[in-house]
């Protein structure tokens, strides 16, 4: 399964990379590896049963509070 | 992708359809932990959300028609200054990655709930789905709204049919007596009513993409309407077939109560407009992040990024939450403080300071871009 997922992303990069390198598209061929990585790393973690810090964690740890006390204050 | 609005519009019709999907979708299968803080008066936070809500539109039309042809991603630098609009607009794409894959996870949470497709893999639904609506994203905001067009009267129709069904077995007297809960809990169970509705803020994504603003300022009026009745009917038969009891603790209410309206088969018909909803609501959603993420790092060519976007989120899909259980408590827990600040302080926020920058002070807004009637043509 890992290694179909590296086919996967490997195909995507062969399909996408030279086109936009080609035609200079710098600022998008920097979006298009920053988020393919984004997307590699997580779902390599996903595959191998690895617990990776993701937005949840983020988002629980700063607004949680935030939730907690909206509710103390109208209780 | 069609992102950029010039010839890409809709009209207030699908306007109103969208937006009624992407609220409804969510909100009327959630409505347990309303009755379960307010009780048999959970109708009431319900309608005091729509009247919110009819400000949040006012404030998105009215930072729209300043920055006429742009979205909130892009208007944000010229509010905030460079840095800080920036910044601001990272988290509302970040924002956007949650919802998205949090709308994700809660249409498996369902499907698997509700008995659909137990015995598929997550991962083969959950693909298909983004599949389909990447397909979306990459068509553009107008085919989106045409497939709905195509969908969302009947959608409305199978809704309406399902209420007019439940008045028979509805016991109107457990409604009474009426404001019991008191306004300070009213006002704790509006929490996570004003978390869905407030899903309304993607206005500032979307009217760019509609015909004039004024049309969409009054689809979005009606859509809110609209589904404010649809979330009250759903509370208010709820409470009088189940009780208060059984509601708060019910999960997907309308599939829950599906099985106590004759004829039973109604509830086959809600699975269905439910896919269709799902697909709409996280269609819309991954568009909108994917044009804001494209807004944000100024890209000419947003192509690029709708396949990444998309494997994102069906990662994150699959492993923001454990399982359902993790879902219901995380979304009960963050979403409400969440949405707060994305939803409603931010564009208030946002609001005050045009005043204050473009009304009372007379600072120019032209910023170079064009005016409503060109943008128009």
């Amino acid at each position: 399964m890992l290694y179909l997922l590296g086919l996967m992303f490997i195909a995507l990069m062969a399909w996408y990379l030279p086109g936009l390198i080609r035609r200079k598209m710098w600022r998008e061929t920097a979006a298009f590896s920053g988020l393919l990585l984004i997307a590699m790393v997580y779902s390599f973690g996903l595959l191998r049963g690895q617990r990776l810090p993701d937005l949840v964690d983020v988002l629980e740890m700063v607004f949680k509070p935030v939730t907690k006390y909206l509710e103390q204050l109208l209780t | 992708m069609k992102i950029h609005p010039g010839t890409n519009k809709i009209d207030g019709f699908t306007l109103t359809g969208l937006l009624i999907l992407l609220l409804a979708t969510t909100t009327l299968l959630f409505i347990a932990r309303v009755v379960d803080i307010v009780g048999h008066d959970g109708w009431m936070p319900v309608a005091l959300v729509t009247l919110s809500a009819a400000g949040l539109i006012y404030i998105m039309y009215y930072l729209g028609q300043l920055f006429p042809g742009q979205s909130l991603i892009e208007y944000l630098p010229l509010l905030l200054g460079k840095a800080a609009g920036k910044l601001v607009g990272l988290g509302y794409v970040l924002f956007l990655v949650y919802l998205t894959a949090s709308v994700i996870s809660e249409s498996i949470a369902l499907f698997l709930g509700t008995g659909i497709f137990t015995f598929t893999p997550i991962i083969v639904i959950i693909l298909l789905l983004v599949m389909a609506s990447s397909y979306g994203v990459a068509s553009g905001i107008v085919v989106i709204g045409r497939t709905l067009n195509i969908y969302w009267l009947g959608i409305m129709a199978v809704l309406i049919i399902y209420f007019i069904l439940a008045i028979s077995a509805m016991e109107l007297e457990a409604l009474l007596p009426v404001g019991e809960a008191g306004f300070k809990t009213i006002l704790k169970g509006s929490m996570i009513s004003h978390s869905y509705r407030g899903e309304l803020f993607l206005l500032a994504m979307l009217l760019p993409y509609c015909r004039s603003y004024r049309e969409g300022f009054i689809a979005a009026n009606i859509a809110n309407i609209i589904v404010g009745l649809l979330v009250i009917g759903t509370v208010v038969i709820s409470v009088t077939i189940l009780g208060v009891e059984t509601s708060s603790r019910t999960l997907y209410t309308p599939f829950f109560l599906a099985d106590f309206i004759k004829p039973v088969g109604i509830k086959i018909a809600l699975t269905a407009i439910w896919i269709i909803a799902f697909w709409a609501k996280i269609s819309l959603l991954q568009f909108c992040l994917t044009a804001g993420t494209s807004q944000l790092l100024e890209l000419k060519q947003s192509e690029v990024i709708i396949v990444p976007i998309a494997i994102i989120l069906v990662v994150f899909s699959l492993s923001f939450y454990d399982n359902a259980t993790d879902l219901f408590q995380s979304i009960a827990q963050t979403f409400p403080g969440t949405a707060l600040v994305f939803e409603w302080l931010i564009p208030g926020l946002l609001f005050v300071i045009a005043i204050i920058k473009y009304k009372l002070m007379g600072q120019d807004q032209s910023h170079g871009e064009l005016d409503e009637d060109n943008y128009r043509g």
